[in-house]
């Protein structure tokens, strides 16, 4: 029998209001130990009112979250010694070096190893000496990261990560949040990024209005058996195959998806006159543009 | 600890500018001492200044004539608008402290650490009094050195007791800034705020001074509670002198509550983006 998982995120009916303006609604999330939860939703979804929420910036309107089972607002300061924090927006003291910054970060957590801050600069490419004023967005970004990752947080939480960082950082940022996670951290990843979140995560959660709509084992999305299927034909055509889903005309394109038997389907096929077809796995991509009516 | 070192790190420089500022202004009007202790001097300017109305004399802080013939009631006189200048540098101080962090946006990196907002409050309001009293301790060794030029240390004892009872008010409007911007959801104001708060209670203050009905209105404003000559007249025994204990009392209380609004408050803000 597998041993249970450790939670490390629970929402229980949490909401957060702004008045009439939409805030989060009635949410209920689980985040286990060690895994990297990829958060996904169009702007003004409501994912950064989630982890702004988590981390007490915001009082909930109702429900609660906790966080290594502690309450994420009474016991917030004792949480935060276990979390390391990438905003999407980075916003640090002007007047202050690199250096003093990453000391400044370090002096909340106990037992930094000092060693560790030169480790993550070299392998962010990241200027030590420079005042943060002369920085960049992308090398602010990375002073967010190493930031966040230098006392070795047990939970991380991550903000667009990867704006304004080029793609070689991209990838050291990834292959960082994966050591991490093999020593046992666990992520939670919000992005725009669809790509990226199923690249690396191992569930998905997808906000929509405030609301929670579809929680997703990312290795469960099938590429295998699901696919997308696009056929070009000079007229309409109804197909009467078992698997078929979803299925519409865009001008002469029959788009659906497919998850039935593949011979089954070209017998069909055959008996019409097809232009052209395509056929593609089904992407996280498919799933958040369905949610999102596109 | 770390938290109060960045925020002194942060705001000494501007500290000291308002301490070499005003001493500098303090050194210049004493250097006229010598000046005023000319007796034809003196008595020129009593003659000139009893012909002007009671009412704005009172306004001028002149309601009882000065002899500034002597050090202590010349040095209260200008003392009055030293006051007013670092009474104006505390409440910026408290109208900036939480709120510059929110408008500058570096507050959600600090939210962020392990760190409790109390803990936020707590080290700004300590650095904020420690440069306070960096600001002071600049008046005030100016005032004794003027002291010792002037009258070879005579008052060094009066300088001391006047400078440490005008922490008074100088406290009242640092916790009222205080309390104001743990309201406040940016810094672009607070300048503004603190100024234009300071000079409407100040000049109702002075109304308040020179029309008798209108007596009670003294009360908003704390810099006119006891003035530094009131408080020298009271501390040198001299005839007819007091302070005003009400407001002494009315002090503690508005600094109390300044202070317990900025916690309350703080402590239940929601931080938005």
């Amino acid at each position: 029998m597998k041993p249970k998982k450790e939670i490390i995120i629970e929402a229980v009916n949490l909401s957060k209001n702004y008045g009439s303006a939409r805030g989060i609604n009635n949410i209920n999330l689980q985040v286990f130990d060690g895994e990297m939860f990829g958060f996904i939703g169009p702007n003004g979804a409501g994912k950064s009112t989630f982890i702004r929420t988590m981390l007490n910036f915001l009082f909930p309107t109702a429900g609660e979250i906790k966080i290594f089972g502690m309450d994420a607002v009474t016991d917030s300061s004792i949480i935060k010694e276990n979390i390391g924090y990438v905003p999407s927006e980075v916003n640090y003291y002007d007047y202050m070096r690199v250096i003093d910054l990453l000391n400044f970060a370090a002096s909340f957590h106990q037992n930094v190893d000092l060693g560790r801050i030169d480790y993550l600069c070299k392998k962010f490419n990241l200027d030590k000496t420079r005042k943060i004023s002369e920085l960049s967005f992308g090398n602010k970004k990375k002073v967010s990261i190493v930031q966040a990752l230098l006392h070795k947080p047990k939970l991380l939480i991550l903000d667009e990560p990867t704006n304004g960082l080029d793609p070689l950082m991209q990838k050291e940022l990834f292959n960082t949040l994966k050591e991490a996670k093999k020593e046992g951290t666990t992520v939670f990843l919000s992005s725009h990024n669809l790509s990226e979140v199923e690249r690396h995560c191992d569930r998905v959660g997808i906000i929509k209005e405030g609301i929670i709509v579809d929680i997703k084992d990312v290795s469960k999305i099938n590429h295998n058996t699901i696919k997308k299927v696009v056929i070009t034909t000079s007229k309409k055509i109804n197909l009467k195959v078992k698997g078929i889903s979803n299925s519409y005309y865009a001008k002469h394109e029959l788009h659906f998806r497919f998850s039935g038997n593949i011979n089954e389907l070209l017998m069909e096929l055959s008996k019409y006159d097809i232009k052209d077809i395509s056929i593609f796995p089904l992407t996280l991509e498919d799933d958040f543009l369905e949610y999102y009516g596109k | 600890m770390n938290l109060f070192k960045v925020e002194i790190k942060k705001n000494i420089k501007g500290g000291i500018i308002w301490g070499i500022v005003l001493s500098g202004i303090l050194s210049l009007y004493m250097a006229f001492f010598p000046t005023m202790r000319e007796a034809g001097f003196s008595e020129l300017m009593d003659g000139k200044l009893d012909m002007l109305p009671e009412g704005l004399l009172d306004s001028l802080g002149l309601t009882e004539m000065p002899d500034f013939s002597i050090f202590m009631e010349y040095y209260t006189y200008v003392f009055q608008f030293i006051i007013i200048g670092i009474a104006i540098y505390a409440m910026i101080l408290g109208t900036k402290a939480l709120s510059k962090e929110e408008g500058d946006k570096t507050i959600e990196f600090l939210y962020a650490k392990s760190v409790t907002r109390s803990q936020i409050v707590i080290s700004k309001m300590i650095s904020s009094i420690l440069l306070l009293c960096i600001v002071i301790l600049m008046v005030m060794t100016t005032s004794l050195v003027a002291d010792l030029i002037h009258t070879s240390g005579k008052n060094t004892l009066m300088i001391l007791i006047v400078n440490c009872m005008m922490l008074i008010p100088i406290l009242v409007y640092w916790s009222i800034g205080f309390a104001i911007s743990s309201f406040l959801k940016d810094d672009n104001k607070s300048i503004v705020i603190a100024i234009s708060l300071f000079f409407g209670t100040y000049l109702i203050g002075m109304v308040a001074n020179t029309i008798a009905d209108l007596e009670m209105l003294k009360y908003l404003s704390p810099i006119n509670y006891n003035s530094a000559a009131e408080i020298f007249k009271f501390f040198d025994n001299r005839i007819g002198a007091e302070l005003n204990i009400s407001a002494l009392i009315l002090s503690a209380f508005i600094f109390a509550s300044g202070i317990v609004t900025t916690f309350i408050k703080y402590n239940e803000k929601n931080l938005l983006s």
